[in-house]
């Protein structure tokens, strides 16, 4: 018993008890699918921006 | 054999001799003045070296803030930054907590300072109440609504002393601002001058006008930058120097009252060089270009913060400049009904900035623009023209310093959409105001969460 006590080396826990298992997190809202008008618009940004870097080469 | 017995019982209970000591390991508990200034010479570091994410503020911070905002235009390109706010809502929580250990670190120094007569205690008591001020500060920027008149809103915990088991609930938003300016005012009346310490006087008194600009205590407010211009010893950079000011790596230079990063004790620059690399995977917004008008050259901050390829070229760093204190207070003239003196304040940013300027009256104002992001005031007022000048001078001003989000945030809150690999992300009012620590909340039946987020 003695040698058993000895190869345990007698450690304890450190940690406290758990007390709730709650997410910490939230879920992340989801995209959409954007409409044809807001596609257009990103369209028209990207175009604006090519524009930009053709005129300023 | 007994006696054999009894000999390796004791060796194994020596064996377990730890188990009584429980003092965290290789710690030392302060109880000088120099070791209780040590607890605030750990945030200084994380200032000056560029690591602070939480109480000024560093490029890490700026990414985000500028991720979310529309100075960068995430319909060209996302680029290597979050795509809108909503990709943000967990990160903000760990902020949430983040800026709770510092305001636990300012308590364990005043609690113990407060009452000492050495200039240490004085100086270190002083720097602790200026960080526990700006957190607060920052919290109520970020985990609140933006203030509206007449309306009782939810504030932000007050922990007002260092309490393991103290579980306050949230106070109302006019608390929260009125415990705020009663810290930095504290800070102020210390009048402490070591560098060391960084939060002098003048340099607190930012941060009190900023308090209570965002609290739209306009006469409050206006008085802080008054004495700020008279008195803090900053002149406005001209155009010849502006450039020299704005793009130094890690020097305090010209009207910048206080930056982070001056010198790289963090060790962060290797990351900083992603961070810039990151930022320059978004191009700038037309909308922002065109605020420079017909001429954008003679406007010298057109040609620092737009790069080739109409990318950033603005060193991207946090910082408090006195052009900031000029705008704001523009803004408190407006908003006290004295156009006149809010207009010299914005005609003398502008002799700074633009060559051959003209000053602007009432009259030459130019015409409020339709089709803007921004449509109201922060008092909820349709835009005048002279408002529209002062936002616009304040968007050239401070762009790539973390200001737009906020500036979208009290004006308004107006809700835009973005689309990413091919789906459409809404930044919706609620994103505005971000969640309070969702552990906080579901253990303690006494803390509500702001709307939106379940």
């Amino acid at each position: 018993m003695a040698l058993l006590g000895l190869a345990t080396g007698c450690k304890y826990n450190e940690l406290p008890p758990k007390t709730d298992d709650a997410t910490t997190t939230y879920t992340l809202p989801a995209g959409e699918i954007p409409s044809a008008e807001e596609k257009a618009v990103q369209t028209q940004a990207r175009n604006e921006y090519n524009q930009y870097l053709e005129q300023n080469k | 054999m007994k006696r054999l017995a009894i000999i390796l019982t004791c060796l194994a209970a020596a064996a377990c001799g730890r188990y009584l000591d429980v003092r965290p390991q290789g710690y030392v508990i302060p109880s000088t003045d120099a070791e209780f200034a040590s607890v605030m010479h750990k945030h200084l570091q994380d200032i000056e070296g560029g690591g602070d994410e939480i109480i000024i503020g560093n490029m890490e911070t700026l990414s985000k803030l500028e991720g979310c905002a529309d100075d960068l235009d995430a319909n060209i390109a996302v680029g290597n930054l979050k795509a809108y706010a909503g990709d943000l809502i967990n990160n903000r929580m760990t902020e949430y907590c983040n800026y709770y250990e510092i305001i636990r670190d300012c308590n364990i120094v005043i609690g113990n300072l407060d009452g000492r007569s050495s200039r240490l205690a004085s100086d270190v008591l002083s720097c602790a109440y200026a960080i526990k001020g700006i957190c607060y500060y920052d919290l109520i920027r970020m985990y609140c609504d933006a203030p509206e008149e007449g309306v009782q809103q939810l504030g932000v915990p007050i922990v007002d002393r260092f309490d393991i088991q103290d579980r306050p609930a949230r106070a109302t938003l006019e608390e929260s601002i009125d415990y705020t300016e009663k810290l930095l005012r504290k800070s102020i009346e210390l009048k402490m001058s070591d560098d060391l310490f960084i939060f002098k006087e003048y340099i607190t008194k930012c941060w009190l006008a900023r308090t209570m600009f965002w609290a739209e205590q306009w006469d409050g407010c206006a008085k802080v930058c008054e004495d700020i211009i008279a008195n803090g010893g900053y002149e406005l950079s001209s155009r010849e120097t502006y450039a020299d000011v704005i793009q130094a790596e890690n020097d305090r230079k010209g009207e910048v009252i206080i930056r982070t990063h001056i010198n790289n004790a963090s060790e962060l620059d290797w990351y900083f060089g992603y961070i810039k690399g990151y930022i320059n995977g978004r191009p700038i917004s037309a909308d922002f270009v065109k605020l420079f008008g017909d001429e954008p050259q003679k406007d010298v901050r057109y040609g620092v913060c737009v790069g080739a390829k109409r990318l950033n070229g603005k060193t991207p760093e946090m910082r408090v400049r006195l052009s900031e204190i000029v705008l704001m207070l523009a803004e408190c003239y407006y908003h006290q009904g004295k156009a006149d003196k809010a207009l010299e304040q914005l005609n003398k940013l502008r002799r700074e900035r633009i060559e051959g300027v003209t000053d602007l009256t009432e009259a030459t104002l130019p015409a409020v623009r339709g089709g803007g992001r921004i449509t109201a005031d922060a008092r909820g007022n349709a835009l005048t023209p002279l408002m529209q000048a002062i936002m616009d001078e304040r968007r050239k001003e401070l762009f790539m310093e973390g200001d737009r989000w906020f500036e979208l945030k009290r004006n308004g809150s107006p809700e835009w959409w973005i689309i990413n690999n091919g789906l459409k992300y809404t930044t919706r009012r609620y994103m505005y105001t971000a969640p309070i620590y969702k552990g906080d909340v579901d253990l303690n039946p006494q803390m509500a969460q702001n709307e939106g987020y379940e």
